[in-house]
């Protein structure tokens, strides 16, 4: 299943509604290329992630390589509402440590200190 | 694909429940392929013979004709549409059928409308494809070679995945994405994406456990050169092998087996390590 994006803005954070699976391939090339676009004028994001999949390795990378890129901006990039398998692969891969999730786009957006809009 | 890239695309459905008919023709419709419907295996083999299409949403089990009847009669076509298997059959026999006779992809029923319409678009979208060969097509040992393509992994998964529909869905989505994981390892470093070379795959079954082996064409790699994977760093350290991936310009990911290794059983490699074995037990 393909992964289609889409981007809104909560106050100065940039929302990105993720639909699909973010696999190795075209999926994964597909998120990098978009928000590596989306880094240029907004360090603040977070992925939703409640129509996710299904997330494998190269999805993982580039999840954590966009994480990389947004912190050494001084952003951030957070995740809200991964699926219990979704997250199941974050425990195991031990990235919970390292990327942020919450329950909720709000409560991640919250997290930001901007107001949202 | 894009509406415009699908215009002019034509699409079968072949199926005898009407209203699954009637919803993916709306459906790829709407992304701009021209479809047209038949009712059953036979109705379907006749527009097949009589009209050019490019692919076919093909059912399994119809009256009159079932449909891997009609896709052994459509290598009789001079040039064959790429066929997408839509069932709820999900028993070895069915799938290794449609395997056999190169279907392109098989989709389980009960499906969402989106999957099936990124599966016609996958379909359409893709250059001739390197066969897969069935070497073995008992139910309990199935053994495939499968060209080193990123699509045919897609593919395979597909078939292969369809067949476990009976295992609780943890156990299916552990040995699912354990098989993604190192069938991609081994079509991209074993076999460096040629199409030519060959990844050999059995999956055998018993009552108590699945038992995937998979050969790559590569030669083998070792565990103290693996600074790119996460798998070689102690806990706390989960993006060291990022930074060195960077370095090498090589894609993102390096948690292939760091995943698998927590999703089965028990994992063994030969010496070579271009052959690996994994167990799930039931």
């Amino acid at each position: 299943m393909a992964l289609t994006l889409d981007v809104k803005k909560a106050g100065a954070v940039t929302v990105v509604g993720c639909r699909g699976v973010i696999v190795y391939g075209a999926e994964s090339e597909e998120l990098r290329a978009r928000l590596k676009e989306l880094l240029a004028s907004t360090h603040s994001l977070v992925l939703d992630m409640a129509e996710v999949g299904y997330v494998d390795s190269g999805g993982l990378g580039a999840i954590v390589g966009l994480l990389t890129s947004a912190r050494a901006a001084g952003g951030d990039l957070k995740l809200a509402r991964p699926s219990e398998r979704v997250q199941h692969v974050l425990r195991i891969t031990k990235l919970l440590s390292v990327v942020e999730t919450y329950d909720t786009v709000e409560a991640a957006v919250a997290t930001y200190g901007h107001a949202a809009a | 694909m894009t509406v415009a890239a699908a215009k002019g695309k034509r699409v079968l459905v072949v199926d005898d429940e009407e209203a699954l008919r009637d919803l993916l023709q709306i459906a790829l419709k709407e992304e701009g392929y021209a479809v047209e419907t038949a009712r059953d295996g036979l109705e379907g083999l006749e527009r097949l013979q009589n009209e050019k299409f490019d692919l076919v949403l093909l059912d399994v089990w119809m009256p009159r004709m079932n449909g891997l009847e009609v896709l052994t009669k459509l290598h009789e076509l001079p040039i064959p549409p790429r066929v997408v298997v839509m069932t709820a059959d999900h028993t070895p026999e069915t799938l290794l059928h449609t395997i056999q006779q190169e279907a392109y992809h098989y989709i389980g029923k009960p499906f969402s409308l989106h999957s099936a319409v990124d599966v016609v678009g996958r379909a359409l979208a893709s250059e001739e494809l390197a066969a897969i060969e069935v070497i073995s097509a008992k139910p309990e040992w199935v053994e495939l070679l499968v060209p080193c393509d990123r699509e045919a992994v897609d593919r395979i998964e597909s078939f292969l995945m369809g067949m476990k529909g009976d295992l609780p869905e943890e156990v299916r989505e552990s040995i699912g994405q354990a098989f993604h994981e190192l069938l991609l390892n081994a079509v991209e470093w074993g076999g460096k994406l040629d199409p030519n070379r060959k990844v050999d795959i059995a999956c055998l079954r018993t009552k108590r456990m699945v038992l995937y082996r998979i050969a790559d064409p590569g030669t083998g790699f070792r565990f103290d050169e693996l600074a790119h994977a996460a798998i070689a760093y102690p806990e706390g350290s989960a993006l060291d092998h990022i930074r060195v991936r960077d370095e090498k310009g090589l894609r993102p990911g390096g948690f292939g087996l760091l995943l698998t290794r927590s999703l089965v059983d028990e994992l063994i490699y030969n010496q070579k390590q271009n052959e690996v074995v994994f167990v799930k037990y039931l």
